[in-house]
């Protein structure tokens, strides 16, 4: 059981040795290969993930960024519409404000001219009359430059401004 | 007939060069023995096996890996990263690897070799049948000396190359001892570098051998028991055969393991001396 064989010792040397070479070369050589491969890509992927991952955060701080401008957009021109619309309602109204001013202003002035017309034309029927009249009280022809005087003096005690006021 | 048996003599058998075709396959160079014996043979078939499975996975591996592969890559990083990376620095860690994985891979396999049965024996017996027995190359002393030898040649070359001859040797002796113990513990250490030969081959061998004794002697029970009685009284006992091939399983897996760790600790430690 223990005999020493010099010649078993180099077959298993031999064997060995090329055992070990076909391995180094053949197995383990292209195996160490395919797990480097493997952990190259692991690590590719991992840094394209987090690169996505930081490019899909970039993204999304931008869209949120363009929202809140959209919304902030969107307050201003409600905000001016609103404005250009009290400014045309003010416009609008104060328009027809002097509008309605100037219509009261004419309607008074007319009035007023009507009625300085209407004092008129009483005026000159009341000293027609009153020339008529006063001619025949009198029974004499009065002067031009009387009559008018008479009327003067009449006229002063028609208070005119009272029927003014009790116009239109 | 149980006079003739003697488990014993499968190990001696195993020296008898072989006729395979009828060729006497008997060689001498100058006094060596070369001839091809059932050693050479299973020698060659654990190398072989041991080359087909690395290479054939090694073959069919991806990039995304399957199930067997998986598997191989585990022991395959399990040899890298704690067999050799625990216990060699890094760079040679890498360059002791192949060697390292190969001496376990190629133990593991010859000896789980050995618990098959084979017809490799050319002597057919019974109507030209060919017996089915179980042998293991590293139940071989010579074999498992020149895989020791290997190491052993491996430790000092690198040691030597690591830390020059002079510095090499000079890590043998601790720098603290006084100069008188230096001389004494440089022999002792001389003598334990020798002696690691030894236990490293020995241990390999007697495991396998042991293991194998074992097992033929539960088989040749069988032929011995040559009464109905008896042999219904030890059959119960047969059935540990399960066990202890069950047993021969982990000690094929453990011993090259031991093999192969020792083989890394023993370079590693020449490699990076500690004085």
């Amino acid at each position: 059981m223990l005999n020493i064989q010099p010649g078993l010792m180099i077959y298993t040397l031999i064997t060995f040795g090329v055992l070990l070479y076909v391995l180094k070369r053949y197995a383990f050589g292209p195996l160490q290969k395919i797990i480097d491969q493997r952990r190259d890509a692991i690590e590719a992927s991992i840094k394209t993930a987090e690169e996505t991952r930081s490019e899909a955060y970039r993204l999304l701080a931008e869209y949120r960024q363009s929202i809140a401008d959209a919304k902030n957009e969107a307050e201003d021109i409600i905000e001016r519409a609103r404005k250009v619309g009290e400014d045309q309602k003010a416009e609008i109204v104060g328009e027809a404000k002097a509008h309605a001013h100037k219509e009261v202003e004419s309607a008074r002035e007319q009035i007023q001219r009507e009625t300085r017309k209407a004092v008129q034309e009483i005026k000159d029927q009341v000293a027609d009359l009153t020339v008529l009249a006063a001619g025949k009280v009198a029974g004499k022809a009065i002067t031009k430059e009387d009559h008018l005087r008479l009327v003067d003096e009449a006229l002063a005690e028609v208070d005119f401004d009272q029927l003014a006021a009790g116009g239109p | 007939m149980s006079e003739q048996l003697n488990p014993a003599d499968e190990f001696t058998d195993a020296l008898k060069p072989v006729d395979i075709g009828g060729h006497h396959l008997e060689f001498h160079l100058g006094p060596i023995d070369m001839s091809i014996n059932k050693v050479v043979l299973y020698l060659f078939l654990g190398a072989a096996l041991t080359a087909l499975i690395c290479i054939g996975i090694s073959k069919v591996a991806r990039v995304l890996p399957g199930r067997k592969q998986t598997a191989f890559e585990g022991l395959y990083e399990y040899v890298r990263d704690v067999l050799v990376g625990a216990v060699m620095p890094g760079g040679a860690a890498a360059a002791w690897f192949p060697y390292i994985a190969s001496l376990f891979l190629f133990i593991l396999i010859s000896n789980i070799i050995g618990l098959v049965p084979l017809p490799f024996n050319l002597a057919p017996g019974f109507h030209n049948i060919p017996e089915f027995k179980t042998y293991a190359a590293t139940a071989n002393i010579n074999v498992t000396v020149a895989l020791a030898a290997i190491t052993f040649v491996s430790t000092h070359a690198s040691g030597m190359r690591a830390n020059g001859v002079v510095g090499y040797f000079r890590g043998w002796m601790p720098s603290t001892a006084p100069p008188v113990l230096k001389q004494v513990l440089f022999g002792l250490h001389a003598i334990s570098e020798v002696f690691r030969l030894v236990s490293l081959s020995v241990r390999l061998f007697a495991n396998l051998v042991a293991g194998h004794l074992v097992l033929l002697v539960f088989y040749a029970m069988i032929l011995m028991i040559q009464s109905w009685a008896l042999a219904v009284l030890i059959a119960p006992l047969e059935l540990s055969v399960v066990v202890v091939s069950l047993f021969e399983i982990f000690v094929a897996g453990i011993q090259a393991y031991i093999f192969a760790i020792l083989s890394a600790v023993y370079i590693g430690g020449a490699i990076h001396q500690e004085h």
